[in-house]
């Protein structure tokens, strides 16, 4: 018996000894603070996925310790899990979307009918529900680069 | 007898334990997870990469209709700018696995929409309703926060549906065919009706205020510029017509931004403005 209890201890202390609430930086960087406030100097510098130890809690910071730093951080930049790759779905042929395009066209026909709208307002909803995804390709190719971006950000902060 | 007193304190030390344990699990889920705190927390739900995709392809689908209602700026320097000013906002944003695309649309309208995934419009109305590139960038940020909180993505429940029965479209797209396309265009309907009528509700606005502050000073700029912006736009509405529907101006919004950014130490950081670049690419 007091070996079963020995062992339901252990069970139950454990987890909470070895519980430690880890936190990894989402963010390109985050700034560990020496008050919980942007105004307050930065302790350190932390690269996306390094992970911090929150030691106490308040509405948007935590206190955390990183190695030898200790401070606060915006929780903001922070998460449970570890931050994820760049994801990306573009990748289709511009065949492929016009093709979804055409497709996603009649849905929406179908979707009016299944409505029970009339011919003119089958029209009239068909128009309205157009995808113009050629306008989305041209969106996605307007993108800027990293460097356009550390030189115009370099600027903002000289000004 | 030695035994059984060691059997009590095991038992007692055991209780004491489990409480303890059960204590701290509790502490562990209600600061983050309690709907409550919320409104004055931050924070982000965890997702996978196969819902981050399907959150991008939703948006997609949903920029193209806003794309198909407004069209799309041809001035490249403009688009190029707006672009410039967007992306070294999002430098600072906790969802790097994002790539933000930002457009100008021709539009009177003194407005800005955003599509999960990363897709951001403001129109040439704001553009010209903004006094300097501080402001405009405040208008950015603010529809960047409505993309990293994920306020569409979690109203409509928007997410992979791979192994999770319960998600909406979920449900629809394994109906399969001409039926799933259909469901899939109606979530998408739904989206457009939170951008263009309904709105995005109280609690999302004051997030993205809050967020987009953040991001703003952040970024080096004047981290009161998004206020500054609200707050001459507001009084416009009360002096000439509705700014628009989908954000209704509201003295709370304004006092709720009064009081993150008197507890937040942010009203004397000095940040940026940039009025002279703001000028060379907006009047050009």
């Amino acid at each position: 018996m007091p070996h079963i209890m020995l062992i339901a201890l252990i069970c139950f202390i454990a987890p909470v000894l070895s519980h430690a609430d880890t936190r990894y930086v989402h963010a390109r960087q985050a700034n560990i603070h020496a008050q919980p406030t942007i105004k307050s100097a930065v302790v350190t510098t932390l690269p996306k996925n390094s992970t911090v130890e929150v030691i106490e809690k308040q509405a948007r910071w935590f206190k955390v310790s990183s190695g030898e730093f200790h401070g606060w951080i915006s929780k903001l930049f922070v998460n449970k899990t570890p931050p994820l790759e760049r994801v990306s779905i573009i990748e289709a042929s511009s065949h492929r979307l016009n093709e979804h395009a055409r497709r996603r066209a009649s849905a929406n026909a179908s979707s009016a009918a299944t409505r029970g709208l009339r011919n003119d307002e089958r029209a009239r909803s068909s128009d309205n529900d157009l995808i113009n995804f050629s306008a989305v390709e041209r969106m996605e190719q307007m993108s800027v680069s990293e460097s356009q971006v550390q030189r115009f950000m370099e600027k903002t902060l000289a000004d | 007898m030695l035994t059984k007193a060691v059997n009590y304190y095991l038992l007692a030390a055991t209780v004491l334990a489990l409480a303890f344990s059960c204590g701290c699990a509790n502490q562990q889920h209600d600061p983050d997870n309690n709907p409550r705190l919320r409104l004055n927390a931050i924070g982000h739900d965890e997702k996978t990469a196969a819902d981050v995709k399907k959150e991008i392809s939703f948006g997609r689908n949903v920029a193209g209709r806003v794309l198909s209602r407004y069209q799309l700026s041809q001035n490249s320097p403009l688009n190029q700018y707006i672009n410039l000013i967007g992306t070294s906002l999002t430098a600072n944003a906790a969802r790097t696995e994002l790539q933000f695309y930002f457009a100008v649309i021709e539009s009177n309208q003194v407005n800005a929409y955003s599509a999960p995934g990363g897709y951001i419009f403001i129109t040439t109305g704001a553009i010209q309703a903004a006094n300097n590139e501080a402001e405009l960038a405040g208008i950015l940020a603010h529809e960047i926060a409505h993309v990293t909180e994920r306020h569409i993505v979690n109203a409509l429940n928007i997410r992979d549906v791979s192994e999770d029965s319960s998600a909406a479209i979920g449900k629809m797209i394994r109906a399969g065919g001409e039926s799933a396309r259909i469901a899939f265009s109606q979530v998408v309907d739904k989206a457009m009706a939170i951008l263009f009528e309904s709105g995005f509700n109280q609690r999302d606005e004051f997030e993205s205020d809050r967020v987009g502050t953040l991001l703003l000073a952040m970024a080096g700029y004047d981290a009161q510029a998004l206020k500054n912006f609200l707050h001459r736009t507001h009084q416009q509405t009360h002096t000439k017509h509705h700014r628009n529907s989908t954000h209704p101006t509201s003295t709370d919004r304004l006092a709720a931004l009064d009081t993150f950014i008197a507890e937040e130490q942010l009203a004397d950081l000095g940040g940026a403005r940039n009025q002279q670049r703001f000028k060379h690419h907006v009047n050009q």
